[in-house]
């Protein structure tokens, strides 16, 4: 059953980004209006905003959130060409209406154009960050002392020749650091428009491992799955279609000049948001895919247990006053061919079995 | 077809102004929870566009699903039905071949006793709400439930509590008598007084007789003011004379030797029929065609059966008793038929019922998945039908076993519920596949609120051998509680994960405030560091230091010096922290006995000079200034360690007297 929780979240305009921290009880909103929210989930379930601040002096495009191994440390990405980076000090009173004081770690300002997105690299690879801009770069810093924050270095500077809209990290540990990065250059003639480069442990650097060209559509958004004992790579494509992908590794020599190569398999393709897919979010173990794209809704996507991924549910906004309280709209009708009385109902002869709400029921990816 | 896509992706709409015109987008939250944001279309991305229309009042949507089971009455299903999984686990990995059986009847009779409890909970309850919305939610999951209680009842008489050989209809007359009570009602109401003038008389004996309840038909029927007529008494005959499979089984008696009798009963009844020996009332030539199995007469009963699994189990019973489980699915077709009428809309209920008939488990769960609400049912009901063998584990390439895929599913739904998810780690741990994938990435993600949880979540991941989660664990914790500026409890969950930048960190923060203070904080801490004392040499040190005040304070002056100069003399001490060590050298070499050696004050010495040296080196101004203060401290141990030496020389040269 969906039960949606509203919130005013007082941002002058839009909102570009939302990221839930590590356990989901934050949540960090970046905006047009050029400021950054971060909001508390307190006990009775209500969120709060507890800090906000101008981040920049541009739209705030990404949000994201370090691991809380490293502290409360979010970054951010924006349109005035540069990534910050903030950390939330320790404040003398711990009362919950103090508001909690965030502090500007340095400004990452190398890039010359928009930086486009923003992400932190999984744990296991230390405190990393990589931001990636619209005059196709893909910058990769580093945090060599996690005990302080202000110094980062940037690491390496890897140049994709085409604007780049997204990037992912991979998160699966027993494979050497991989990126994927998507680019929103129209020119169909440029070839493939996802990039997956890899670290190189020997060579200590970063090279390009695959162009996937399977997209040649321009690249909106793009995610790595959560990986658990999978011996393959799960990415999800948000391009004028929705595309999930395999990166299934081909067996070989360990030949660590070029790394492992991958056979890449399309698991799903879907054009159901009609034309362009903006946005893809992955839930904690990857098993659910929230896609948004120009119809202007937001579908939910789901494995059955034979791996075949299908639309579930999909949300879609409505002008406030037609909106009756529940979501009895999506009730299904449930009854038997005739009529059979219930047992527990008493006097409820004659009563037609219950209709079932199947909304938000994942069940329904099973067939 | 249209209609169809649509029931299986239904549109959830949410009030969303900005939304409406601009469309949605969602991050996904930990468990089934999203965040909705009012979106931007390809034109707000360009800077331009975003300064011209200015969007006021974004609001964001949290949206949940799959909440069903976090409500008190169902978490109480949550709990109970989670001890008979666990014990059933447990129990099939012992019991073999019949006392598994057994105790699968059983563990499923429990799953139903709790589904049942829950049905009861839940009216109680909706009975006692004022509000409208809360009980009309109570209702439909109480409808829910019972429509769970009636799959599950068949699926125990199909699959679980089977006899070979045996055919279950008896079994299934008793799933329609629970289920379908009007006839029952209708018989205890009337019985009461002038049976026969009441205008649900013969209904009452036709639901009856429709349920195989032929006792209580012939009661009622005994009542008429006619039986002692010869029809009546004919037909009266014919029922007590109708072999009950029931009675033959328990007698021990086989299968082909009730077929022959009842088959005779049957042509019996038909000889009486034809003879026109109840033509004297049309009530009696039906009852009398009821019991013949006549085809025609069936048509008539459709109400009183009410549906057609009710109906078929009333047409075997007087047409076919000893119809064997695999058949059953050829008589269904004919009973859906008389209920159809004129849509050929089948309801899921009847499809899921259909699927149980025809032994198509897969088809069944799905359905059950679909349109049931929760995982609840179909990770027990697939568990229980796994262990007795009817869940094939399919291994395909990409896809999960179906049990297995449906305790993950059912297990995640209650990660996100603040107590729930501690029941949901069993069901994980019976996950041999990926439940432990699973487990690892879902405790992680448990908010560490109380140092209570943190603990209980250590415990859980070291007893499962998740040593990367449990350090990953204790340095949250170590961060929140420096946050919280609790250094010592901090100082604690970082030696728990071994962590040894942030124990150096910390000593240093503990020596600081004591060169400040003069006072050590979280004493019990240091004094009980043992062996974790040797994961940063800065704690080694604060260690060994405390240890030398306490040796000093208890008075023992010469265990106490040597470990203050070892401390010095091993180069253990930071080096900023040597004036302080020199200081607290003082007293010991003022002592009345010498308590430093000759060799101990050299080391001593040297360590002044190497202090004196770098101070000369040091040129900023601060710094030197700084540095006067400590110079005069210098000076005054100089002349402590000399005047030491001095004594120490003449001590060790003299001749000790015995």
């Amino acid at each position: 059953m969906f039960a949606p929780k509203s919130i005013q979240t007082d941002h002058e305009d839009l909102i570009h980004d939302v990221a839930y921290d590590f356990y989901g009880k934050r949540l960090a909103t970046c905006s047009s209006d050029q400021t950054v929210k971060i909001w508390d989930k307190s006990e009775d379930g209500q969120w709060r905003q507890s800090a906000c601040w101008k981040a920049h002096t541009g739209s705030v495009w990404r949000v994201t959130w370090a691991h809380p191994d490293f502290g409360q440390v979010i970054a951010t990405c924006s349109f005035d060409r540069a990534a910050g980076i903030w950390e939330e000090l320790p404040c003398e009173s711990r009362d919950e209406t103090s508001k909690t004081k965030w502090v500007k770690r340095p400004n990452l300002v190398d890039s010359r154009s928009s930086v486009t997105d923003v992400k932190f690299a999984p744990k296991h690879l230390g405190l990393q960050l990589a931001t990636c801009t619209s005059d196709g770069m893909v910058r990769i810093y580093q945090a060599p002392d996690v005990m302080n924050l202000s110094h980062w270095s940037l690491d390496y500077e890897i140049h994709c020749k085409l604007s780049c809209s997204s990037l992912s990290w991979n998160p699966t540990r027993s494979c050497p650091p991989m990126i994927a990065v998507g680019s929103d250059d129209a020119n169909l003639s440029a070839g493939g428009k996802v990039f997956v480069y890899q670290y190189n442990d020997q060579l200590r650097s970063w090279s390009k491992l695959q162009t996937l060209a399977l997209v040649t559509d321009p690249v909106h958004d793009l995610a790595f799955s959560p990986n658990f004992g999978r011996s393959y790579h799960r990415l999800a494509i948000a391009s004028k279609d929705l595309k999930i992908i395999n990166m299934v590794p081909i067996k070989q020599d360990n030949n660590l000049e070029t790394g492992t190569e991958y056979e890449i398999t399309l698991v799903g393709q879907f054009d159901d948001h009609e034309h362009q897919v903006w946005r893809l979010s992955w839930n904690v173990m990857g098993t659910v895919l929230a896609s948004s794209g120009d119809d202007g809704k937001v579908r939910l996507w789901k494995a059955n247990y034979l791996g075949n991924w299908k639309c579930i549910s999909v949300l879609v906004g409505d002008i406030p006053s037609s909106i009756p309280e529940s979501s009895s709209q999506s009730r299904l009708d449930l009854s038997p061919v005739g009529q059979a009385s219930t047992v527990a109902s008493g006097s409820a002869s004659n009563k037609r079995y219950p209709r079932v709400v199947p909304g938000g029921n994942f069940g329904a990816a099973m067939t | 077809m249209a209609s169809k896509r649509e029931l299986l992706s239904p549109e959830v709409a949410v009030a969303d102004e900005q939304a409406h015109v601009h469309g949605f987008m969602a991050t996904c939250g930990i468990g089934n929870r999203l965040m909705l944001y009012g979106g931007s279309k390809s034109a707000c991305r360009d800077e331009g566009h975003l300064r011209a229309n200015l969007h006021h009042g974004c609001r964001l949507h949290e949206v949940e699903w799959d909440k069903d089971m976090h409500s008190p009455i169902t978490r109480r299903l949550v709990n109970e039905s989670h001890n008979i999984f666990v014990a059933l686990q447990q129990q099939a990995e012992n019991l073999t071949d019949l006392a598994l059986k057994s105790y699968l009847v059983k563990a499923s009779r429990y799953y139903r006793s709790v589904i049942k409890g829950c049905c009861w909970a839940l009216q109680s309850e909706s009975e006692n709400t004022s509000s409208e919305d809360e009980k009309a939610w109570l209702e439909d999951q109480q409808q829910i439930f019972q429509i769970i209680e009636l799959i599950w009842s068949l699926c125990e008489i199909l699959y679980i509590d089977t006899t070979p050989g045996a055919p279950s209809l008896r079994q299934l007359l008793g799933w329609v008598r629970w289920h379908f009570t009007e006839g029952k009602k209708l018989a205890s109401e009337i019985i009461q007084d002038k049976p026969e003038k009441h205008s649900c008389y013969w209904e009452a004996i036709y639901r009856l007789l429709l349920q195989g309840c032929i006792d209580e038909a012939l009661e009622l029927f005994s009542k008429h003011p006619l039986h002692k007529t010869d029809s009546f008494r004919s037909l009266s005959e014919m029922m007590g004379k109708m072999p009950q499979l029931a009675n033959f089984m328990s007698q021990g008696r086989s299968l082909p030797e009730f077929d022959i009798k009842w088959r005779h009963w049957r042509d019996e009844c038909e000889q009486r029929l034809e003879a026109g020996e109840f033509l004297t009332d049309s009530n009696l030539t039906t009852m009398a065609k009821i019991l013949c199995g006549d085809e025609e007469v069936f048509y008539q009963m459709k109400d009183y059966c009410e549906t057609w699994f009710h109906m078929l189990v009333s047409r075997l019973f007087y047409q076919n008793p000893v119809v064997k489980n695999s058949e059953l699915q050829h008589y269904i077709q004919t009973c859906l038929d008389m209920y159809r009428g004129d849509s050929s809309h089948t309801a899921q209920l009847d499809s899921i019922l259909v699927a149980v008939f025809e032994f198509n488990i897969n088809q069944m769960i799905r359905d059950c998945s679909t349109y049931l609400g929760s995982w609840w049912f179909t990770s027990h009901l697939g568990d229980l039908l796994y262990h007795s063998g009817h869940l094939e584990p399919q291994k395909l390439p990409q896809g999960v076993n179906l049990r297995e895929y449906l305790l993950l599913e059912y297990a995640s739904s209650l990660m996100s519920h603040k107590s729930l998810w501690a029941v949901a780690i069993h069901y994980f741990d019976f996950c041999p596949d990926n439940g432990s994938d699973y487990l690892g990435l879902y405790l992680e993600r448990i908010p560490l609120d109380t140092e209570v949880k943190a603990h209980k979540l250590l415990h859980i991941c070291e007893k499962r051998g998740l040593q990367e989660h449990a350090k990953s664990i204790c340095k949250v914790m170590g961060k929140k509680c420096l946050l919280n500026n609790r250094v010592g409890q901090a100082l604690n969950w970082f030696l728990k994960s071994k962590d040894s930048s942030y124990a150096t960190v910390l000593s240093e923060r503990i020596l600081t405030e004591y060169s400040e203070t003069g006072q050590f904080s979280n004493l019990d801490l240091l004094e009980n560091l043992g062996s974790s004392m040797f994961l940063s040499s800065k704690l080694t040190f604060l260690g060994q230091y405390r240890e030398f005040h306490k040796l000093y304070e208890d008075g023992d002056i010469q265990e106490a010096a040597i470990l203050l100069v070892s401390l010095l003399s091993a180069r253990l001490a930071p080096k900023a922290f040597w004036v302080t060590l020199l200081c607290d050298a003082l007293p010991l070499l003022e002592a009345e006995q010498v308590v430093i050696s000759s060799q101990q004050t050299y080391e001593l010495m040297h360590c002044v000079e190497e202090l004196t040296k770098e101070a000369s080196l040091v040129g900023d101004e601060n710094q030197k200034k700084m540095l006067e203060v400590e110079k005069t401290k210098l000076s005054n141990i100089c002349l402590a360690l000399t005047r030491n030496l001095d004594r120490a020389i003449i001590v060790e040269g003299s001749v000790k007297p015995f």
